[in-house]
């Protein structure tokens, strides 16, 4: 329960006849209550007696007079009086005694019970005169309702809030239109605003300064500008971050997301206004273009597309050129890790985060165990969400091993994998850290093999990713396919990247880096559904390296064809967030011209995505031309002239070759020389692809920030995946010896305090 | 000095053969030999007609023959001295002839990890005098010959560390052998055998199916690629195969004609395509090289490289069966049919770099052997151009000889009555009979009405009177204009004879209707 006080401001012009009722009446309805206040008139340029009125109250009530000689307003008066307040709650009232000062100790109760941070008294209007009455509500219905979903009598003059309010933004108002504009940035800063009625009194004394048509403009005027206006990102103040660890408040919504990335640089939004007008200004010249002229600008862009892919063929091929001519990703021999003493190993600290996946946390704390890595210098967080109660009781029911900590996070938005790795983060002890998904089985050596790669790759290099696969590889179609893509991927196009130094897209785990290093870039963008491709180009933007270290991780390759939707779905979805923030301020890629970071971006991120959507269209012209040739062959060969005819026929047969070749090139350098056949379904899982990123770009529109849990531990139902998997490994997936016991974790964190068992 | 030239004997064999390649090209350039082949005035002129032509288009590229060569010339083409003088396809085949040299040094210095025994094996083969008048032509043999050696290079390669970038490799170079010549296509089966045998023996089944299907996917592309192009511009996969201008369609009518005799003839097939061999690389060495398989067979330890050392063999295996299963045809003069022609004989030249290298892996380590090697290799290159039997002919380069029987008086004749008579119209004429008339008449392509000009070589077929001011029909049975000519009874009444040349007619319009065609 907060204290009873409350600083009372009060702007008067000309209020001589109000002062001494008003003063009184405050007097009697807050001594009464047993509350602690001060009266502050703001003289806002009286030309009457009110200022010595209120100099001859001063000795008998706790009353300050604020003088005030800056530009005559009401607004402005108020908010130079605000500066003066002494206690954490304000009330501010119009001196012309409309409102009952009666009302104040009732409001106060409600912030006091922490029912609201604001209270409006909503007046009923017993005596105002019909044109004012009609032109308020007619206001309140459109500027404020509709414009604002604000539902309170904003204009009203009889307001209580909480001081600590005023610090999280800055107001601008005209003179009149200090209400409103407070009342949104409240709102939007997430404060809960509460009412209670009140009779609005016809005034007594002196003369209204409110000329109705001025303020209604005024008003009206600036309701509409912060309509137009973008909400504010209200940052937490510093204190509210120590209590709940750094985030903000945006239309009316709280964000914690444990990190001091700013918006400019996550996906909060999804787009800036900036990119709004071009995509726009994009939209327009199409649309006249194509009134203009329409044939003439669909062979325009069907050569500017084809034109992509030639590129996109060429680079790819040039990276798997380059993959194979180097040897890009850093080798560690056994020999290299022996001659380091056991004693000199770094300390780390390895995030998992976990979200109902209890049945893969036996696997997931054997892989840990199974690290050679002194135990002593590992730190091991499981990042549980606060309202996973399965996870947790799982957790606490595992005979966990001494340096593992259960680390729940507590629940905010966005409920995310990187919210709750900025959260750990806070808490990492150790000099190094890496992620490591709940089912991942990564080589017992990489921690060692990581730390020695930083050693070997120089001080550019800021993150080392370790090479992705499968265990379960053979359990259906899908997983062979898959382990084929991620073949390709980790073991040729990534190396390919890391030899040209072009940003390389992070896996979502295998990550490691020094602790400091992850602080300075601050984390992870807690927004982002694809946090690793995000961090991984800002890695390449600030001028730093990721290199590829020769370690695997094994992972547990998506076995169900829904649960793969859905993971594709948002994997697309994060690239697509990733391109929109980094095309926010593209000058940053081009800060080194050696490297090409700007053009290796389009094609990695923003060529990959674009080609999902792209190739459905391309094959169905294909298949039309083909199939219905002698209605449609001529049209379609019309839109083709003969230089783009010649790159789109070479990319239609070489480019989809070559990009089914990688696929079968990636096994092969794997040594999965059985899984090349499986290759030849990749045309299908291509269109799963194009599928997925069309349901992506849907998401993108209503549940940016939605992020699909994949379903963990599928192959755990399944006997030959099982077995597959432990030949693979060399061992049992789950160790015997973890089972239900009492915990002798070395610490449980929740919410921000410590709190050791 | 010793050590600099040893280390340096790579860098040596790119400087004599690229001096010996321009020499050459020099001196058969100078005697206007470049285009003596009538298949190479057609090579030269199917790149132009993507160009250059009534209907230009890729598919002017055609089926019978396959398109790798063309695609490469294609850009030297376009210019019209480089196209008339056939230099255009010396850009092809003489770095092709300096790249297989390396390829021959690589292989025999991989195999016999001695430079001066590689060196030497790169001597036999650039000091051959038919395969130096080859180099200078837009010929086939050339670049088959390249991307034949380097597929046994990188196969020999990865044979050794089972590095899957020589695997690809292999394969890519086997790739653009198939899309060179269909010996190609042998080639491709062969080394996926050997690629299978290899790779089991090394790993097992699950091994071996991964590696086939990585070099088969890569290595059979250009074969599923030209039989997609096939079905999709032709209406048949095996149109290539069996259309009517199409070598099956050829043999027919040379069995027909009893010219075929070594088909269901093994021993002939050996006989003569053994013969062919001595012709184009000479007896000497030929014998020396069976000497040096023989040492390969005996003294090589790993069973691998014995086995890719025969693969070499491929090209001799399938000229042999082709000529065996009647796909092929040679004539010598000493052997049946007795034409006392020579016609196809520079099929043997695909052994000459086969020769190359057993002559230089049975020159390793031993100085002697080497002195003695390489003063036969230089005793038979000076043979080559003397009147002797060591290089087992009379007075020739036999490449000379076999070009000869395309190119012949009478068509140069026709040419240059074209040219003079028929430049400002459009002349109707089979090309897959007479593309050597075309092609030395100097004219640009846009004036020729041939088979692949679509609806103007139907029209004009059907309606002789309708596009052309000229006809050019030959006596041959084969050619399409004379079919359709012969049916057509209101030929006579706009076409009056103009003159003959032994094996060819050509008729000019009577009136003045014909569509007017200039050069610019």
């Amino acid at each position: 329960m907060r204290k009873k006080e409350l600083s009372v401001i009060v702007p008067v012009r000309n209020e001589e006849g109000n002062i001494y009722s008003l003063t009184k009446r405050i007097a009697q309805a807050l001594d009464g209550e047993g509350i602690t206040y001060e009266i502050l008139y703001v003289d806002d340029h009286s030309t009457d007696n009110t200022r010595s009125q209120i100099a001859s109250l001063s000795n008998t009530y706790p009353i300050k007079l604020v003088d005030y000689e800056g530009k005559p307003g009401k607004a402005y008066a108020l908010m130079h009086g605000f500066t003066q307040a002494t206690y954490s709650t304000i009330a501010m009232i119009d001196g012309d005694l409309q409102y009952p000062p009666e009302a104040l100790p009732g409001m106060l109760e409600k912030l006091v019970n922490k029912k609201a941070d604001i209270v409006v008294a909503n007046r009923i209007e017993a005596n105002t005169p019909l044109v004012r009455r009609v032109v308020s509500r007619g206001f309140h219905l459109f500027f404020t309702r509709f414009l604002h979903k604000i539902d309170c009598d904003t204009q009203s003059g009889l307001k209580v809030f909480r001081k600590e309010i005023l610090s999280r933004f800055s107001l601008n108002p005209a003179p009149w239109a200090f209400d409103l504009e407070f009342l949104i940035k409240a709102q939007n800063a997430g404060y809960k605003i509460d009412t209670v009625n009140i009779v609005f009194e016809k005034r007594q004394s002196g003369n209204s300064k409110l000329r109705v048509m001025n303020g209604s403009y005024q008003i009206g005027k600036s309701a509409l500008a912060l309509w137009i206006k973008p909400h504010e990102i209200v940052p937490f103040t510093p204190k509210m971050a120590k209590k709940e660890g750094e985030g903000f408040h945006y239309k009316g919504q709280k964000f914690v997301h444990h990190t001091t990335l700013d918006v400019s640089e996550s996906a909060l939004h999804r787009v800036t206004p900036k990119q709004v007008i071009f995509l726009l200004c994009i939209a327009l010249a199409l649309i006249i273009d194509l009134i203009i002229n329409w044939h003439a600008t669909i062979v325009l862009l069907i050569a500017v597309l084809t034109a992509l892919y030639f590129i996109d063929l060429l680079f790819n091929l040039f990276l798997i050129y380059r993959s194979f001519s180097k040897t890009p990703e850093v080798q560690i021999t056994d020999e290299e890790i022996e001659k380091v003493q056991e004693s000199a190993w770094p300390s780390y600290t390895i995030f998992c985060p976990l979200y109902k996946e209890s049945n893969v946390l036996p696997q997931f704390v054997t892989a840990m165990s199974q690290l050679e890595y002194p135990k002593d210098k590992l730190q091991v967080m499981l990042l549980l969400e606060e309202d996973d109660a399965e996870t947790i009781k799982a957790a606490q029911d595992c005979n966990l091993p001494q340096y593992f900590d259960i680390v729940i996070v507590p629940h905010s938005q966005p409920k995310t994998k990187p919210k709750a790795c900025n959260y750990g983060l806070t808490k990492a002890r150790g000099e190094y850290v890496v992620i490591y998904d709940a089912e991942d089985i990564p080589d017992p050596k990489q921690l060692k093999k990581a730390v020695i790669a930083f050693e070997k790759s120089g001080p550019k290099v800021k993150c080392v990713q370790a090479k992705l696969n499968f265990y379960n590889t053979h359990q259906n179609i899908l997983t062979r396919v898959f382990t084929a893509e991620y073949s390709l991927w980790f073991d040729l196009v990534l190396t390919g990247l890391q030899s040209i130094n072009a940003p390389i897209p992070l896996g979502g785990t295998s990550n490691h880096f020094k602790t400091q290093d992850l602080r300075s870039l601050q984390g992870w963008d807690a927004f982002n559904v694809t946090e690793d491709c995000d961090l991984g180009m800002r890695i390449a933007k600030k001028g730093f390296q990721t290199c590829i270290v020769d370690s695997v991780t094994l992972e547990e390759a998506n076995s169900n064809i829904f649960n793969w939707f859905r993971q594709r779905t948002r994997w697309i979805k994060g690239y697509i967030q990733t391109y929109l923030v980094h095309m926010r301020r593209p000058g940053e890629f081009m800060r080194d011209f050696k490297t090409p970071l700007f053009p290796a971006f389009q094609l990695i991120v923003g060529g990959k995505v674009m080609s999902m959507f792209i190739n459905p269209l391309m094959w169905m012209i294909t298949i039309s031309y083909f199939a219905f040739r002698p209605f449609i062959g001529k049209f379609i060969e019309s839109f083709y002239p003969t230089p783009v005819l010649y790159m789109a026929v070479f990319s239609l047969i070489f480019g989809n070759f070559l990009y089914l070749y990688y696929y079968m090139i990636g096994c092969a350098k794997r040594g999965d020389d059985d899984l090349v056949k499986y290759v030849f379904f990749v045309p299908v899982y291509w269109l799963g692809m194009s599928i997925s990123a069309f349901r992506a770009a849907s998401e993108m529109l209503y549940k940016p920030h939605f992020w699909a849990k994949t379903v963990h531990g599928l192959h755990l139902n399944n006997e030959k995946s099982k077995d597959q998997a432990e030949m693979l490994i060399g061992r049992g997936l789950v160790d015997e010896g973890i089972s239900n016991a009492h915990i002798t974790v070395s610490a449980v964190y929740a919410d921000i305090g410590d709190i050791h068992h | 000095m010793r050590t600099f030239l040893y280390k340096h004997l790579l860098l040596i064999t790119v400087v004599i053969a690229t001096v010996c390649s321009i020499i050459g090209f020099i001196y058969y350039y100078h005697l206007g030999l470049i285009v003596q082949y009538n298949d190479s005035a057609s090579h030269l002129d199917i790149a132009r007609r993507i160009i250059d032509s009534l209907t230009p288009s890729f598919v002017q590229i055609g089926s019978t023959w396959l398109p790798l060569l063309h695609i490469l010339i294609l850009p030297f083409v376009a210019n019209d001295f480089l196209w008339k003088t056939g230099i255009a396809g010396s850009f092809i085949s003489m770095p092709s002839y300096i790249f297989s040299a390396i390829g021959i040094f690589k292989i025999i210095e991989d195999i016999s990890d001695d430079k001066v025994a590689a060196f030497i094996g790169a001597l036999a083969f650039i000091l051959n005098a038919n395969m130096l008048y080859m180099q200078t032509t837009p010929m086939f043999e050339p670049l088959l010959i390249v991307t034949f050696i380097w597929s046994m290079y990188f196969l020999l390669k990865w044979s050794r560390n089972m590095q899957i970038g020589y695997l690809l490799l292999t394969a890519f170079f086997v790739l653009l052998a198939t899309l060179t010549r269909y010996d190609g296509w042998f080639l491709f089966l062969g080394v996926v055998a050997l690629v299978f045998g290899i790779s089991w023996q090394k790993n097992g089944y699950q091994y071996a199916e991964g590696k086939v299907l990585l070099f088969s996917v890569l290595g059979g592309f250009g074969m599923f690629l030209w039989l997609l192009y096939n079905q999709l511009i032709f209406g048949s996969f095996l149109y290539f195969a069996f259309n009517q201008y199409s070598a099956h369609s050829q043999q027919l009518l040379l069995e027909q004609m009893h010219q075929l005799p070594t088909k269901h003839n093994i021993i002939l097939s050996f006989l003569i395509y053994g013969e062919t061999v001595i012709y184009n690389c000479g007896l000497l060495l030929t014998i020396l090289a069976i000497l040096g398989l023989g040492y390969v067979l005996l003294t090589k330890k790993s069973n691998v490289v014995k086995i890719i050392l025969l693969a070499l063999l491929i090209p001799f295996v399938f000229n042999i069966l082709a000529l065996e299963q009647g796909h092929s045809v040679i004539w010598l003069p000493n052997l049946p049919p007795f034409n006392n022609t020579f016609f196809n004989v520079r099929y043997g030249i695909l052994m000459v770099p086969v020769i190359a290298i057993f002559v230089g892996i049975l020159s390793e380590k031993k100085t002697i052997v080497k002195i003695l090697v390489t003063v036969l290799i230089l005793l038979q290159g000076i043979t080559f151009y003397m009147n002797n039997s060591f290089a087992f002919s009379s007075n020739n380069i036999v490449l000379f000889r076999d070009s000869l029987g395309g190119r012949s008086f009478v068509k140069n004749e026709t040419s240059q009555w074209i040219h003079s008579n028929c430049a400002d119209g459009l002349t109707l004429i089979s090309s897959a009979s007479n593309e050597a008339i075309i092609f030395h008449s100097g004219l640009s392509l846009k004036h020729y009405i041939t088979e692949g000009t679509g609806s103007y070589w139907t029209k004009s077929l059907e309606h002789p009177s309708t596009f052309a001011k000229c006809i050019v029909i030959s006596h041959s049975a084969l050619d399409g204009v004379r079919k359709a000519i012969l049916k057509n009874a209101n030929f006579y009444q706009t076409f009056a004879f103009a003159n003959s040349f032994d094996s060819l007619d050509v008729y000019i319009r009577l009136d003045n209707q014909y569509i007017r065609v200039t050069d610019q």
